[in-house]
C-alpha cells in the first residue's frame, strides 16, 4: 500500500515539473506547440480530404434503408451500377426472413440550371471569398448532370431524415413531373433559387421542384434529385417494371447472414448479393482506394502524417534536449532515470493535448473555407480526430525518449 | 556601412588628461529597480594609466566584473563619470558604444569559441573589424599572433580538439589580433598550466611595454598575475578597498573602511 | 571612387565571413542538418506532390483535346466538359467540310458511359473509355496510333492505352482477346495516353467499330449517327479566325465551333469555376508552406540559442546584430539549397510512383520547380529572420561572470 502511495506521489510530482516545463518555457514553449498544431492541422486537412473521397461512396447508401443489396455483376460504383431483372426483387420477398425488397433506379440525367447571379441587382459579393479569388462567377443559364434517384413512392427505401421529406410530398410527387431537389447540390443547380425559377427541365422534359431533402455531395457527382419511379421511366426512357438499378432488401433482424445465404441458393447468379457492412465498405474501397481522387488524397495523408511525425518528433525532441542540463540535474539530486522519463512522457502530452485543441479549431475553420471553396464535403470525424490526437502523441513520445537516451551518456559532474 | 559599425575610431579625445587608459570618478551602479534596487557599485575613484597592468581583486559580489563591463562600454554608466581611451562613455550612443568596443580587447572567463570553426578562424572573425591594421593581410596577423601563443601547429583544428588551455589561448589571441588599446580580462589564465600561462603574461607585459603602450586590466585571484601586475586595486561591496603599486610597492591611495 | 572601393571590400569581407559561419556551423553536428533538412525537404516534398496533383488534375482534364490534331471543332451547344457526353449528327459537320480553306472534316466519338471492358483475367467488366474516329484521318497526334492505323482499321480491333489502371481495367496487352459491351473485341497495338479523373482506361478503335459496340449511336443514315467532336483542319494560307466565325454563321443552334484554344480554355475555366478542387491543393501547399516555416524556425531558434555565448561575444567585440543576423539567414538559405534539393529529388521518385498508380499525368515543370524554390527560400529566409530577432537577447554583458 505504502508503494502505490509513493508511485501516486511521484506520479504528481512529475506531472506538476513537467507541466511547469511546458507552462514556463515562454516563446519556446509557445513556438513549439504552434508548430506541432500547424503540423496537426495539416494532418487533419489531409484527412479531411480523404474523408470526402469516402463521403463519395457512401453518401448515397448511408441514406438508404436495408441491410442486404442485391445488385447487377456488373457492379462498378454507384455511379455505374448496372442492372438486373425486377423480377429477382419479387422473389427475394418470397422469403420468410425478407421484410420488404425495394427497386432504386439511378441514373445521370441533364438538369437544367438557372443563371448565377439569379438576379444581377441582388447580387452581394462576398469580401472574404472574393480576396481568396474563389467568390462564384457569374454564369449563364446552362444544362448540367446531375443523379436522378428514382424511387417506389408507395414503399419508401429511404431512412429518416430523407424519407420523412419525401412522405411529406408524396402527394405531389405522384404527379408527374415532380421531383425533390438535394439541398445540398452545388448551388449552380439552383437550389437557393427554387422559389423564384420555374423553367427547371430534367433532360428536356419540363418538371417541379416541389421541395427537397438532404444528402452529402461527393466526387462522384455535385448534385442529385428523387422522382417516382413513374417519372423516372418516362423522362430517362428506362423500363422500370422490367429491370432495376439497385435492390433494397429488409430483413428480420437478425437473420442478414441466413437471409444472404437462402438469396443465394434462390437467385440466380446473374445477381451479387451484399451485406450492408460488405456494400458500404466495398464502394468505400472503390473510391478510396481505386480512383485517381482517391489515391492522391491517400498519398497526400501518408505524406502529412510523416511530415507531422518528423516536425513533432524533432521538436519534442528539441525541447527535452533544450532542459538536458534539468534532467541531469534531477539524476544528479538522486532521482531514477524513471523519473525523468515520467516528465518527459507527461511534458510530451502537454504539448500534444495543447497543440491538439487549436489545431482542431483551425482545421473546423480551414474545412469551412474548403467546403465553401471547393464545394467538396468536409466532416471532422471521430476517427481522424483519433489519428491526429495518435500522431501527436506517439511522435512526441518517440521524439523525447530519443532525446533522452542523450541523457543515459550525460555525467551530471559535465554539469559543475 | 550597414554591417560594420564604423564610427570614425580617432576622433579627438573629450578627456584632456591622455596619459590615461581609463579615469572613473565617482562610478555608481546598481541593478534592478524599486525594491529589488541592488547596489554593485558604490563610488569608484579609479585612475589607470595608459601602459599599466592592473588586477583587480576581491571577494565574489564586489562589483569587480561589473567594473569591467562599464569599463568595456557593455553597459552604460548610471552615475559618476567615465572616460576609456579618452572618451566619456556617458556621452556614446549604441553604435558609437560598438565602434568603442572595437579599440578594447575582451577576455572571458569562457573561451566562446565557436565550435563549428577553426582555431584560425575564430580569430579572423574578430580581425575583420580592423582590415584596415598594418602588419600583413588579414590571415597573415592571425597567423602570426597565433604561432606567438604557442599554437603555430594547432591553426586548423576545431574547438573540440585543443586542450581547455589551448582553446583558452586561442580566445585570447581574438582578443588580442586588433592591437586593443585597452585589454579587459575576467580570470584569462584560470585554464591555462603554468608554462601556457607565463606565455600569456608575457605578451601582455610585451604589449604594454611595447610602443602602444596597451592597458591591460585583469580580474583574477591567480597569484601568478598578482605578481607581474603594476598594481593590484581590491574592490569590496563596491568600493576601493585597497590600491597597490605593486613594482615600487607603495600605496597610492587608501579608502576608509 | 576609392571610398567606393573600400566600401565594397569592407563588405565584401563581412558577407563572406558570415557566409563561411553560416556553412560551418550548417554542417557542425550532423545530427542537427539531418534533422533540419529532413524537416525542411519534407516540407518541400508536400508543397511539391500537392502541386504535382493539381497539375495532374488541370492537364488531364485536356490531354485528349491538346492531342486533336485540328484547328477548328464542332462541339454540341450542351457540351460543358468533354467527360459528359453530348453529341450532335455527324451531318453538321457534312456542312462546314463543304467551305472554302477547309482541308478536312472528321468525326470523333468518345463513349464512355456504355462502354465495359471485361478484364480478361477474372473476367470482370468495368467501364472503359473509347474513342474513335476515321484511322486514315490521324485525329489523335500519338505516333504509336498512327503508324498502326491498318492494324485496328479492322473490324473487331482496338488499341489499348499501356497507362490504363490495371487494378481496374486489368492488364491489357497487344494479342488479348477479350470482349467489350459482351462483344468480340481484339487489341492489335498499345499507345499512352494517360488517365484522368472520370476515366481509368482508354481504347482507340475506327469509328465504324464503335458502331458495332454501341449501336444506339447509329441512325437511320450516315448523317444521322451521333459523335461528339468535329475536328476540322485548315489549308495552310486561310486565316482560322475567319473559317471559324464563317462556320459559325451556318452551323444550326445544336452545335458551336470553337478554337483549340478556346476549347481548352472552356474545358479548364469550367473545372475551376464549378469543381474548384485545385484549391484543396492550394491549401495543402499553403499548409506545407506554415509546417515548413514553423520547423524551419525551430530548428534555427535552437541553433542560435546553442550558440548564444559565442554571439554575444561576436557583439562584445564590435560585431553588429546585423552581421550576425546575416549569418543566421545566409545558414536558412544554405538549408533552403540543400532541402530544396533533397525534397526534389525525393518528389521526382514520387511523382514517378503517383504516375505509375493512378496513370494520370505527373509532370514536374520547371515553372512550378522554380515557383516551389522560390517558396522555399522564403519560408527558410523568413524562419532564418525571427530566428535572428533571437540575437537580441544576447547580451555580451552577462559575459563577465
Amino acid at each position: 500500500m505504502n508503494r502505490v502511495y509513493e508511485i501516486a506521489i511521484l506520479m504528481v510530482e512529475t506531472a506538476r515539473v513537467a507541466a511547469r516545463n511546458a507552462l514556463r518555457g515562454g516563446a519556446r514553449s509557445a513556438i513549439a506547440v504552434a508548430a506541432i498544431g500547424f503540423a496537426l492541422l495539416m494532418v487533419l486537412l489531409q484527412l479531411g480530404f480523404l474523408n470526402a473521397v469516402r463521403i463519395t461512396g457512401t453518401n448515397l447508401y448511408n441514406e438508404l434503408d436495408f441491410d442486404i443489396m442485391i445488385v447487377s455483376p456488373n457492379y462498378d460504383e454507384l455511379y455505374s451500377p448496372g442492372d438486373f431483372p425486377k423480377e429477382r426483387l419479387v422473389r427475394a420477398k418470397s422469403l420468410a426472413s425478407v421484410v420488404a425488397a425495394r427497386p432504386v433506379f439511378t441514373s445521370f440525367g441533364m438538369w437544367r440550371c438557372p443563371p448565377y447571379p439569379f438576379d444581377p441587382a441582388e447580387h452581394r459579393e462576398k469580401p472574404l471569398l472574393k480576396l481568396l479569388g474563389l467568390e462564384r462567377p457569374p454564369q449563364p443559364l446552362q444544362r448540367r448532370e446531375l443523379l436522378v434517384i428514382g424511387i417506389d413512392l408507395d414503399d419508401n427505401p429511404f431512412r429518416e431524415p430523407v424519407r420523412s421529406r419525401i412522405e411529406a410530398e408524396k402527394s405531389k410527387l405522384k404527379l408527374a413531373g415532380r421531383v425533390l431537389l438535394n439541398e445540398r447540390s452545388n448551388p449552380e443547380y439552383g437550389w437557393p433559387n427554387r422559389s423564384r425559377f420555374h423553367d427547371w427541365e430534367l433532360n428536356l422534359t419540363a418538371v417541379e421542384v416541389v421541395g427537397g431533402f438532404f444528402m452529402l455531395r461527393g466526387f462522384g457527382s455535385d448534385g442529385s434529385l428523387i422522382c417516382g419511379d413513374r417519372d423516372f421511366g418516362a423522362i430517362l426512357g428506362r423500363d422500370v417494371d422490367d429491370r432495376v438499378n439497385l435492390g433494397l432488401v429488409k430483413v428480420v433482424p437478425g437473420t442478414v447472414q441466413s437471409t444472404i445465404k437462402a438469396l443465394q441458393q434462390l437467385l440466380p447468379n446473374d445477381v451479387w448479393i451484399l451485406s450492408r457492412e460488405e456494400m458500404i465498405r466495398m464502394e468505400s474501397a472503390y473510391w478510396v482506394e481505386l480512383t485517381s481522387t482517391g489515391m492522391i488524397f491517400s498519398i497526400g495523408v501518408l505524406v502529412s502524417l510523416l511530415v507531422a511525425t518528423i516536425v513533432i518528433h524533432q521538436i519534442v525532441g528539441a525541447d527535452v534536449r533544450r532542459r538536458l542540463a534539468e534532467y541531469a540535474t534531477l539524476r544528479a539530486c538522486g532521482h531514477g532515470a524513471t523519473t525523468n522519463h515520467a516528465i518527459v512522457v507527461f511534458q510530451s502530452l502537454i504539448y500534444g493535448l495543447a497543440a491538439f485543441v487549436p489545431a482542431v479549431a483551425g482545421a473546423l475553420g480551414v474545412y469551412r473555407l474548403t467546403e465553401d471553396a471547393t464545394r467538396i464535403p468536409m466532416r471532422l470525424t471521430t476517427e481522424n480526430l483519433a489519428i491526429a490526437l495518435a500522431t501527436a502523441i506517439a511522435a512526441g513520445l518517440v521524439g523525447s525518449i530519443l532525446a533522452l537516451g542523450k541523457l543515459r551518456s550525460a555525467d551530471p559532474a559535465d554539469l559543475m | 556601412m550597414l554591417l560594420d559599425p564604423k564610427v570614425q575610431i580617432s576622433k579627438p579625445p573629450d578627456s584632456f588628461d591622455d596619459r590615461l587608459a581609463i579615469d572613473a570618478k565617482g562610478i555608481a551602479f546598481s541593478f534592478g529597480s524599486g525594491d529589488s534596487r541592488t547596489p554593485a557599485l558604490r563610488g569608484i575613484d579609479l585612475a589607470i594609466e595608459r601602459g599599466e597592468i592592473v588586477v583587480l581583486t576581491g571577494p565574489s559580489g564586489s562589483g569587480k566584473t561589473t567594473f569591467l563591463t562599464l569599463a568595456g562600454a557593455l553597459r552604460s554608466v548610471q552615475e559618476g563619470s567615465l572616460h576609456v581611451l579618452g572618451r566619456d562613455l556617458s556621452k556614446l550612443s549604441g553604435r558609437e558604444q560598438k565602434a568603442h568596443r572595437k579599440r578594447i580587447g575582451f577576455i572571458f572567463q569562457l573561451h566562446n569559441l565557436f565550435g563549428s570553426l577553426k582555431a584560425i578562424e575564430n580569430v579572423r572573425m574578430a580581425a575583420i573589424l580592423r582590415p584596415d591594421l598594418e602588419g600583413g593581410s588579414i590571415d597573415s596577423r592571425c597567423r602570426n599572433l597565433l604561432v606567438e601563443l604557442g599554437l603555430g601547429d594547432r591553426l586548423n583544428h576545431l574547438p573540440a580538439r585543443l586542450s581547455g588551455g589551448q582553446r583558452q589561448r586561442v580566445a585570447i589571441a581574438r582578443a588580442l589580433v586588433n592591437r586593443p588599446e585597452l585589454i579587459l580580462a575576467d580570470e584569462p589564465t584560470a585554464s591555462l598550466d603554468s608554462e601556457s600561462g607565463e606565455i600569456v603574461v608575457s605578451l601582455f607585459r610585451k604589449l604594454a611595454q611595447g610602443p602602444e603602450r596597451t592597458t591591460v586590466v585583469i580580474v583574477t585571484h591567480d597569484p601568478r598575475l598578482l605578481d607581474r601586475a603594476d598594481r593590484v586595486v581590491r574592490l569590496v561591496d563596491g568600493r576601493v578597498e585597497s590600491n597597490t603599486r605593486r613594482s615600487r610597492n607603495t600605496v597610492v591611495t587608501e579608502t576608509d573602511n | 571612387m576609392n571610398t567606393m572601393k573600400y566600401f565594397l571590400l569592407n563588405n565584401w569581407i563581412f558577407i563572406s565571413e558570415a557566409a563561411r559561419l553560416a556553412g560551418r556551423n550548417l554542417v557542425a553536428s550532423f545530427f542537427w542538418l539531418v534533422s533540419a533538412v529532413a524537416g525542411t525537404s519534407f516540407a518541400v516534398i508536400l508543397m511539391m506532390l500537392q502541386t504535382g496533383f493539381k497539375n495532374a488534375l488541370e492537364d488531364s482534364t485536356t490531354s485528349v483535346i491538346d492531342r486533336l490534331d485540328g484547328d477548328l471543332f464542332i462541339v454540341s451547344k450542351r457540351m460543358y466538359i468533354l467527360a459528359i457526353p453530348q453529341t450532335f449528327p455527324l451531318r453538321r459537320i457534312e456542312a462546314a467540310a463543304g467551305f472554302a480553306g477547309v482541308k478536312s472534316a472528321y468525326p470523333l466519338m468518345i463513349e464512355n458511359r456504355r462502354t465495359s471492358w471485361r478484364r480478361s483475367g477474372d473476367g470482370v467488366s468495368r467501364r472503359i473509355r473509347v474513342i474513335a474516329y476515321p484511322p486514315r484521318s490521324d485525329l489523335l497526334d500519338i505516333a504509336e496510333v498512327k503508324a498502326t492505323r491498318d492494324a485496328w482499321s479492322a473490324p473487331e480491333t482496338a488499341l489499348a492505352d499501356s497507362l490504363s489502371k490495371p487494378h481496374l481495367v486489368g492488364r491489357i496487352h497487344t494479342g488479348d482477346v477479350s470482349e467489350l459491351s459482351r462483344r468480340r473485341l481484339k487489341i492489335v497495338g498499345m499507345f499512352s495516353l494517360g488517365t484522368d479523373f472520370h476515366n481509368d482506361g482508354t481504347l482507340i478503335m475506327s469509328d465504324a467499330n464503335l458502331l458495332r459496340y454501341v449501336p444506339e449511336r447509329a441512325g437511320s443514315s450516315r448523317g444521322d449517327d451521333r459523335i461528339d467532336i468535329g475536328v476540322i483542319k485548315i489549308q495552310p494560307g486561310y486565316r482560322i479566325d475567319q473559317i471559324e466565325s464563317a462556320i459559325a454563321a451556318i452551323l444550326p443552334g445544336d452545335v458551336r465551333v470553337l478554337s483549340k484554344a478556346e476549347f481548352v480554355a472552356k474545358e479548364k475555366r469550367f473545372w475551376k469555376r464549378v469543381a474548384p478542387i485545385g484549391i484543396v491543393f492550394d491549401i495543402g501547399v499553403g499548409v506545407g508552406l506554415i509546417v515548413g516555416m514553423a520547423i524551419c524556425y525551430q530548428v534555427l531558434f535552437a541553433e542560435v540559442s546553442d550558440r548564444l555565448a559565442e554571439f554575444a561575444t561576436m557583439k562584445a567585440i564590435g560585431h553588429t546584430e546585423l552581421f550576425l543576423g546575416l549569418a543566421v539567414v545566409i545558414q536558412a538559405l544554405l538549408l533552403a539549397a540543400i532541402s530544396f534539393a533533397v525534397g526534389l529529388a525525393i518528389s521526382a521518385g514520387l511523382y514517378r510512383l503517383a504516375h505509375a498508380a493512378t496513370g494520370l499525368p505527373m509532370d514536374m515543370r520547371i515553372g512550378d520547380a522554380r515557383e516551389i524554390l522560390a517558396l522555399t527560400i522564403g519560408m527558410c529566409s523568413i524562419a532564418g529572420l525571427l530566428a535572428a530577432s533571437r540575437l537580441k537577447t544576447a547580451d555580451p554583458a552577462a559575459l563577465f561572470k
